[in-house]
């Protein structure tokens, strides 16, 4: 176990690398100078800005350089954002967009679950058809409408929660609702589609032919089997959930990350666009190990170390 | 605080290293040695700043300049503590901790990542008596939207209406619309494209599109048509005290007639029946009503013209613009403090209008109301009239628009000013009432 962890360690550190790699050289490509009031600056401005970021090194050189601070866990110096450290633009921004995801994808995945069980024990039924609209729904419409309406009926209307900006938890509320009908819909689509199927199999008949209650059995043999796929397509949304939606923090004018990753493409932001890339990508990839090593916990047939388990 | 805050940070202006995007325009161009030392051919001490005493403060003029009281409410100009300034180094100025204020108001909440920022009232400062207002809260809404109904709600006390929502908005109570200091207009680039270094071509594109009907259904928002390089009510007659733009009259109109009569010179001139040209302009919802209207229009109007739109994120225009690698450019301008120069400036030869713009005419006029005529107001008023027919008999760019802001105010908030320059609001003398 031990050794397949720090086997995989490995890779993820290569895959960092890969794509911290790719990155820089995609970004190098951008149209645009990376210098702030470009309008108003001479040229001979211009050429003493780009000599003392080292922007008029040759790619390689540059290249060199970001990996070598990066190995030391330096991600440089925003541009844009008045000499602020890249790390200190992610520690500021974070925070809201953290709790936002972590409280989607907590209530929308139990949501998704519960609304999913429902539809598959009542397979075919009224309670299955509401719960699949209300998935289909939730998939379809764009969180943009959807936040939209959200505070237009709640705010703006009922006035039973604040219209935007960020303060206490009952700011969160609106814009976690918003956040959290995709994955509530995607873990009850899911969820529906392998309870279906896991309670028609054999040892489900089994189970039931010896008398256990349709609760233990739906809860303990169902739903545990269907949890893998779940847990598949749920894990990597969390990283990009945890990292902040451009649209969500536009609306409700939270001080996210997400926002902040947009804008540092648009006004090419090179250590910016680097340090919130990275942060996603190594996110994710944490959680693609979670998840493998989840797989074994939920599913004792799935073994990391090749079948040697005791 | 002490002249040698002045002094200190004079010389940090236009000191090369410090790279100041306003220091070279303004304070490098009006002080003694200021260019010499800007370009790092002399040191700083030679700027012609000195402290007399602690507070006598000595400037050193390289020439009569006729607006140099307006420049001094200009950031460039604040005084800086050295110590201060010197012990945070390059964080200097980044978060509310590491800038200093002696104003009316200093900030007490920012952050440079910061989406909220707080200014206090300055117990300290020299004439805090008269300052009402305790507490002042910003918050970045970027849906115009959503600032309104945090208006409705009553969570702020302004919101800025964007052009879409005005007709939502026209009749509410609370609604104003002012004249910002921002003209729009069309950059037309001499040197890219064959056809538009054709005079005639050009006079036939400014006056082809119906301004008025731009500002009315596309921007709606109280902005004005512009006929200029100037707007209105900026520079007055120093005798007569008419305004600039009133005596110069609509310089560029809108006249189908004469703009086919020209275009159709231009065509024989260039010995051409069908002329193509890109329209660039930045990527925001605005720009794609404005772009298509004005191609509509231009080529409705001029028969044989082919408009192709190309709209780029704001930090690829300005390369674009800067390279001279565009045809027609949607762009801004304002002016930095009170003088026609201001406006005038970036006309002249290699003065970065970026649209090979060079006409000896203009320059000279400009060189006169500079220097010579410096200290002789009337004179150097009638140059700068004079050098603005020049620009619209040579036809050089075709004016749009000046540009409005809408907003939301409370009524409660009062003698909150809107600045023309420098700032964008006054607010040593404003007050909530109840």
């Amino acid at each position: 176990m031990v050794r397949y962890i720090l086997k995989r360690m490995m890779y993820m550190a290569l895959t960092l690398f890969l794509i911290a790699s790719v990155t820089f050289f995609l970004m190098k490509m951008l149209p645009g100078s990376p210098l702030k009031d470009t309008d108003d600056l001479t040229k001979a401005q211009e050429e003493m800005l780009l000599e003392r970021y080292g922007l008029n090194d040759p790619i390689s050189v540059q290249y060199a350089k970001y990996i070598g601070a990066l190995v030391q866990g330096d991600l440089g110096t925003s541009f844009h954002f008045s000499n602020t450290p890249v790390t200190k633009i992610i520690k500021d921004r974070i925070g809201p967009s953290m709790q936002l995801g972590a409280q989607a994808l907590v209530l929308g995945t139990i949501l998704g679950i519960g609304l999913g069980l429902i539809a598959a024990v009542f397979h075919n039924g009224v309670w299955d058809y509401t719960s699949t609209t209300l998935a289909v729904l939730g998939i379809s419409i764009p969180s943009f409408v959807f936040a939209g309406l959200l505070q237009w009926i709640f705010a703006v209307n009922l006035g039973w929660f604040p219209v935007a900006l960020w303060g206490g938890f009952e700011y969160s509320i609106l814009p976690t609702i918003a956040l959290m009908i995709f994955p509530l819909a995607t873990a009850a689509r899911f969820t529906r589609t392998e309870m279906i199927e896991v309670l028609g199999s054999d040892f489900i008949l089994t189970a039931r032919a010896k008398g256990i209650s349709e609760y233990a059995i739906v809860l303990k043999h169902g739903l545990r089997n269907a949890l893998i796929p779940l847990i598949t397509v749920i894990g990597p949304m969390a990283a990009s959930l945890m990292t902040g939606t451009l649209v969500i923090e536009q609306i409700f004018a939270i001080p996210g990350l997400g926002e902040q990753f947009v804008m540092s493409v648009m006004v090419n932001d090179y250590p910016t666009i680097m340090g919130t890339t990275l942060l996603l990508a190594f996110l994710f990839i944490v959680i693609i190990l979670v998840i493998d090593l989840l797989y074994g916990l939920i599913d004792p047939r799935i073994r990391v170390d090749g079948g040697k388990s005791s | 605080m002490t002249a040698h805050d002045f002094v200190f940070g004079w010389q940090r202006a236009v000191d090369p290293e410090t790279a100041s995007v306003t220091g070279l325009y303004t304070v490098s161009e009006i002080l003694e040695n200021g260019t010499a030392v800007n370009q790092g051919e002399l040191p700083v001490e030679e700027l012609g700043v000195k402290a007399d005493g602690d507070y006598t403060f000595v400037v050193t003029l390289a020439k009569p300049v006729p607006y140099f009281e307006s420049l001094l409410v200009t950031m460039t100009f604040l005084p800086q503590n050295e110590a201060f300034v010197t012990e945070h180094g390059d964080n200097f100025a980044t978060s509310a901790d590491t800038l200093l204020s002696n104003g009316p108001f200093k900030m007490t909440e920012w952050e440079s990542t910061a989406s909220k920022w707080v200014m206090e009232k300055n117990e300290d400062y020299w004439d805090a008596d008269v300052v009402q207002i305790e507490k002042i809260t910003y918050n970045v809404v970027k849906d115009p939207q959503v600032a309104a109904d945090l208006y409705e709600k009553g969570e702020i006390d302004r919101a800025d209406i964007s052009s879409d929502l005005v007709d939502q908005y026209i009749s509410h109570d609370d609604f104003t619309a002012f004249d910002e200091n921002a003209l729009f207009y069309l950059r037309i680039n001499q040197t890219r494209n064959e056809a538009l270094a054709n005079e005639n071509v050009r006079a036939a594109i400014i006056s082809a599109f119906d301004k008025q009907a731009l500002v009315d259904s596309i921007l709606n928002n109280g902005s004005k048509v512009s006929y200029g390089a100037l707007p209105d009510n900026y520079s007055k007659h120093p005798e007569t005290d008419e305004d600039f733009r009133e005596i110069n009259g609509k310089l560029a109109d809108y006249d189908v007639e004469a703009a086919q009569a020209a275009w159709a010179k231009g065509l024989e001139e260039l010995g051409t029946d069908k002329i193509e040209v890109e329209l660039l302009a930045d990527d925001n919802e605005l720009n794609k009503q404005m772009t298509e209207y004005l191609a509509n229009q231009l080529q409705k109007n001029l028969e044989g013209l082919a408009i192709t739109i190309r709209m780029v994120p704001f930090e690829q225009r300005i390369e674009l613009d800067k390279n001279m690698n565009y045809d027609l450019e949607i762009t801004g301008a304002g002016a930095s403090y009170l003088d026609p120069y201001s406006w005038l400036n970036h006309f002249v030869t290699d003065g970065g209008n970026n649209m090979g713009y060079s006409s000896e005419r203009f320059d000279h006029l400009i060189d006169q109301a500079m220097n010579d005529l410096a200290m002789e107001p009337v004179k150097r008023f009638e140059a700068f009239l004079e050098a603005e027919k020049v620009l619209f008999e040579e036809s050089a760019f075709a004016p749009m628009y000046q540009r409005a802001k809408a907003q939301l105010v409370s009524p409660r908030i009062k003698d909150a000013y809107a600045m023309p320059f420098a700032k964008d609001y006054e607010y040593k003398w404003a007050s909530v009432t109840e």
